[in-house]
């Protein structure tokens, strides 16, 4: 058991450290800066797999073999490249291993773990409005939720104009 | 694994698409009941709004149970309304919850109610990136997403007389109680029409980024979704009810662009939120 926790410590601090690999989701110019009018230091073709080495704004800097430079985050993909099998035990293995450790600690649920909110559970749920109202106890009002961020360091209000509809979306579109 | 994750969600849709039918079919014959279609095809207010997401949210919690950690429900409730704020909408009472499951999801319902699950928080790694998610579902609210799909589902607009029917009547053995909560549950496990999910994407992003969260909070948790394995069963209902994470990054990819560069700086507020989720993580040998 403890064996299995550090496993998943250990693997969570691996992608909190940003040390992962990636690829790029599309053709991509890498530039010696994190500026789009930085100089281009190669051209990678999509899917090209690369070392994602860390972030800076919009930017990630990337390793691919003796090229290194700057990409945007929005065209790179944290998932493991395209046919190649996720490594060891991947997320899926560290939910299990959470699971178990839930399940050590709540004395209720059996070995098999926690019962999942799947769409078996859902058509069979009752309503529980018992348990809405509790939380209700929890709500925040407008003045809880402005002094948390205020906090430091604090969240500031941004006038963020509505991003533009694309005109096509992709072929996955509704069934 | 794409086409296969692709393939999965396609025959699970597939799959629910009889009782779908059987949901027209009810909503229908109780129109029929209450002989009111002139106020039936009107929209749906406030107050039946309210009603039909009380309903929903109670279901939910009924699948599953509210995480026992009132500081933690508390924090969630506050970045939840502070992400409210910059919805543009103020007129909502705003319920946010986190649902005691290992399975990786985040529901919005009418009404705003908004829940994400302990087993999505536990992968998560900062505020942004719980913004990212509480923004999205916002989104979902602000847009009445489930509302149409109701709609949609029934076939007409129905709700309104179906909805004052379960304010008078507030009892579960009442037909229309029974009638409606079926018709939730069709919504729940069909999904919302994918363009609305996109769009609930690009909303959700230009909430969180108002808030003054990093905007690439909700990006973070669709890489993190699209490295997992697709036939993960905690995260089984999500996929079938969204478009695939790596879809959903292509469309974000699209139209963020170079949009939100001057916001790229924002804080991620990782610190307390590991500190708020604690319980999640720190067990008992």
């Amino acid at each position: 058991m403890k064996w299995q926790w550090m496993m998943a410590v250990l693997a969570l601090a691996a992608t909190a450290a940003g040390a992962e690999s990636g690829s790029l989701a599309r053709d991509s110019e890498v530039r010696k800066e994190p500026f789009n009018d930085a100089e281009v230091v190669a051209s990678l073709p999509a899917q090209t797999a690369v070392d994602l080495v860390k972030r800076k704004g919009a930017w990630v800097e990337i390793q691919h073999g003796e090229t290194r430079g700057w990409v945007r985050m929005l065209g790179v993909r944290v998932a493991p490249a395209e046919g190649k099998a996720p490594a060891g035990s991947g997320a899926s293995g560290i939910d299990k291993l959470f699971n178990t450790a839930r399940t050590g600690s709540s004395g209720t649920a059996v070995a098999t773990g926690v019962r999942g909110l799947d769409s078996e559970s859902l058509k069979n749920a009752t309503p529980n409005e018992q348990a809405l109202d509790s939380l209700a106890g929890q709500k925040a009002d407008e003045g809880s939720a402005r002094k948390l961020a205020s906090e430091p360091p604090p969240l500031k209000s941004q006038e963020v104009p509505h991003l533009p509809t694309p005109a096509v979306f992709s072929q996955e579109g509704n069934q | 694994m794409k086409s296969l994750r692709l393939m999965l969600a396609g025959g699970l849709l597939a799959g629910w698409l009889p009782s779908a039918a059987a949901f027209n079919l009810d909503l229908n014959r109780l129109v029929d009941t209450v002989k009111d279609i002139s106020t039936a095809t009107k929209e749906f207010s406030p107050e039946e709004e309210k009603a039909l997401g009380r309903q929903t949210a109670a279901l939910l919690l009924g699948a599953s149970p509210p995480v026992k950690d009132k500081a933690m429900q508390l924090y969630v409730n506050r970045v939840g309304r502070w992400l409210a704020l910059h919805s543009g909408v103020d007129h909502v009472d705003w319920q946010f919850g986190v649902l005691d499951t290992a399975s990786v999801n985040a529901f919005a319902t009418p009404g705003g109610y908004v829940f994400v699950t302990s087993g999505l928080l536990a992968r998560m790694q900062n505020e942004a990136e719980l913004a990212g998610v509480l923004a999205h579902e916002i989104a979902h609210v602000v847009q009445q997403h489930h509302l149409k799909a109701i709609r949609k589902g029934a076939g007409i607009s129905a709700g309104a007389n179906i909805l004052a029917e379960l304010g008078s009547r507030n009892t579960r053995n009442d037909a229309a109680v029974q009638h409606l909560t079926g018709g939730i549950k069709e919504v729940l496990l069909r999904g919302l029409d994918k363009d609305d999910e996109y769009e609930a994407d690009r909303l959700g992003i230009v909430i969180a980024t108002r808030a003054g969260y990093d905007p690439l909070g909700l990006v973070s948790v669709l890489q993190m979704l699209s490295s997992v394995r697709a036939d993960d069963d905690a995260l089984a209902l999500m996929f079938s009810t969204h478009p695939s994470a790596g879809a959903r990054l292509d469309a974000l990819d699209e139209v963020v662009g170079v949009r939100l560069d001057d916001y790229m700086t924002q804080p991620q507020q990782r610190a307390r939120f590991v500190k708020k989720t604690a319980s999640l993580r720190a067990k008992r040998e």
